[in-house]
């Protein structure tokens, strides 16, 4: 039964002299390795040239701002919910008179920290989120020597403020808008 | 790597958050030596090949052409324990593999380095509260020198890892001593 | 294709009389119950019979029903005749304080290693089973994971309570 047209019968013939010293075929491979000597190279330098992410990739979190500066987190906890492997802890706080120019809503986030050891990156926060305050942005955890490390505070987590540090603030929404909803 | 290099630059190197420090200590003529033999012992890591799950399947395409580990002195993925200086550890431990790992990790000849990779080695991950049979992080069962966070990583990521293994190594430092300075 | 469910049922009740219970046909497929003495005389029947010749075991595995008193523990043995290409599903039941049921590995050598993952998760003592200890669990683990006592989720878990979003 032939089930591609590309089936080829071996040859099973006993090899002649000739070609029992394989000199055509060493020859025949030689040149293939030598034609790749031609051919672009596949590697990219890592540290020094990056690959452009997939649109879609998933990387470190950030808690968004508002135009204003003001925080969008309410710490309702849905993404600690939708979570699958537990990794978001925070814990609420009331927002005060005077702090309307931090806080969006009148509840915030006082802590809010994400363990990036048990992250997988999944992006459920991002999708429970009803105040569009978290998103994964493009980067990836960097690697560390600690288990400390891993542990992202809210202060590594936030986005850079739009009127103190209007760049950063740019840069990070671009990387956002980048991706397809 | 010079002793001077990282001490007029503390925390300069933002990509790579465990910085680290120089402790003093040791003289010129024997730190020399032991730079040269660190920067030896840095750019000729032979991983060992393990990979117990998905994270293997980045870590094959870190060792392939288009990421290309040999670059940096990885050169092949050993099968052996005795021939490997740095394990990688990609992929859940469960209760059955930890003797397993152990028994590797001590077939190793030091120097030798572990790298976890991804969130089931480095603390159980999707794992953490729901099983009865993963191991919580593979430094419950040998100590971890480079952590990487990924379910699995991107292979820049473990490149990252691999780089910063190197400087830990080129720095002299030991575990203990990393963790101190950190604290 | 000659197999149909009809008479396969009407063979087995024939051999057996009424000892067979519960015929049923989710999705196509013949499911029945045998008590737990009759299993190897069942598997013995559906495999020698010149018709059925249910001669592959699929699957060997079990499953826990904690308020079915007296019968917690189901054996499920999942067969295939190939010359028919015709798929048979049947249980036995045994109680949880002792679950002995007899083992097919005489029959099908397949069923070594899937009665062992059986007993690892479930705690089934098949009876006669040449090597029956665990074989994907350490072998140092006291219980039965897949038991349903054992919840899925540590219960001495905070984290998700209210009191963490400032709902208390």
């Amino acid at each position: 039964m032939q089930l591609t047209q590309r089936a080829k019968q071996v040859d099973r013939r006993p090899m002649t002299f000739v070609e029992s010293l394989y000199l055509w075929n060493i020859a025949k491979g030689m040149w293939i390795t030598f034609t790749h000597l031609f051919k672009k190279r596949p590697t990219i330098n890592y540290p020094e040239q990056t690959r452009s992410f997939s649109k879609v990739f998933r990387g470190l979190h950030v808690l968004n701002r508002d135009a204003e500066g003001r925080e969008n987190c309410t710490a309702c906890g849905l993404c600690a919910v939708a979570c699958p492997a537990e990794a978001i802890t925070m814990e609420a706080a009331e927002r005060l008179p005077g702090e309307e120019n931090l806080y969006r809503e009148e509840k915030y986030a006082a802590k809010y920290e994400i363990n990036m050891l048990r992250c997988i990156f999944c992006g459920l926060c991002e999708e429970a989120c009803p105040k569009d305050a978290i998103y994964l942005s493009q980067t990836f955890a960097p690697a560390n020597y600690g288990r400390k490390g891993f542990i992202y505070k809210k202060d590594e987590l936030l986005i850079p403020h739009p009127v103190n540090d209007p760049q950063g603030y740019q840069k990070a929404r671009e990387e956002k808008s980048g991706k397809v909803k | 790597m010079s002793t001077e290099n990282n001490n007029t630059q503390p925390q300069q190197n933002l990509a790579f958050p465990g910085h680290i420090e120089e402790l003093p200590g040791g003289g010129i003529v024997l730190s020399k030596l032991d730079d040269v033999i660190n920067w030896a012992r840095s750019n000729s890591l032979w991983p060992l090949t393990f990979a117990t799950s998905c994270c293997g399947i980045e870590y094959m395409s870190v060792a392939g052409a288009k990421y290309d580990f040999s670059r940096f002195g990885f050169e092949v993925a050993r099968a052996s324990p005795r021939q490997a200086d740095v394990i990688i550890i990609a992929g859940t431990i469960v209760n059955k593999m930890a003797p397993v790992l152990k028994r590797l990790y001590d077939q190793m000849g030091d120097p030798k380095y572990v790298i976890a990779m991804g969130a089931c080695a480095i603390s159980g991950g999707p794992f953490f509260y729901n099983t009865y049979s993963v191991v919580k992080g593979a430094d419950h069962v040998i100590p971890v020198d480079v952590y990487v966070a990924g379910c699995p990583p991107r292979p820049e990521a473990l490149m990252h890892a691999l780089i910063t293994l190197q400087q830990k190594i080129k720095s002299g430092l030991t575990r203990e001593q990393i963790r101190a300075s950190n604290d | 294709m000659g197999l149909t469910n009809e008479h396969i049922k009407q063979r087995l009740t024939e051999k057996f009389g009424d000892q067979l219970i519960n015929f049923e046909e989710p999705y196509g497929m013949l499911t029945f119950e045998a008590p737990r003495e009759l299993n190897l005389k069942v598997l013995n029947f559906l495999y020698d019979d010149e018709e059925l010749k249910f001669r592959f075991m699929t699957d060997l595995c079990a499953v826990h029903y904690p308020d079915n008193k007296g019968k917690e523990l189901a054996v499920v043995y999942h067969l295939h005749n190939l010359v028919d290409n015709c798929r048979i599903r049947f249980k036995v039941f045994a109680p949880v304080e002792q679950p002995d049921v007899y083992t097919a590995t005489g029959l099908f050598s397949a069923a070594n290693w899937m009665e062992r993952e059986t007993y690892d998760f479930y705690g089934v003592n098949f009876v006669g089973h040449p090597n029956l200890k665990r074989i994907l669990n350490v072998e140092e683990m006291d219980y039965f994971p897949l038991r349903k006592e054992f919840p899925l989720e540590d219960q001495s878990r905070v984290d998700k309570d209210d009191e963490m979003f400032g709902r208390g």
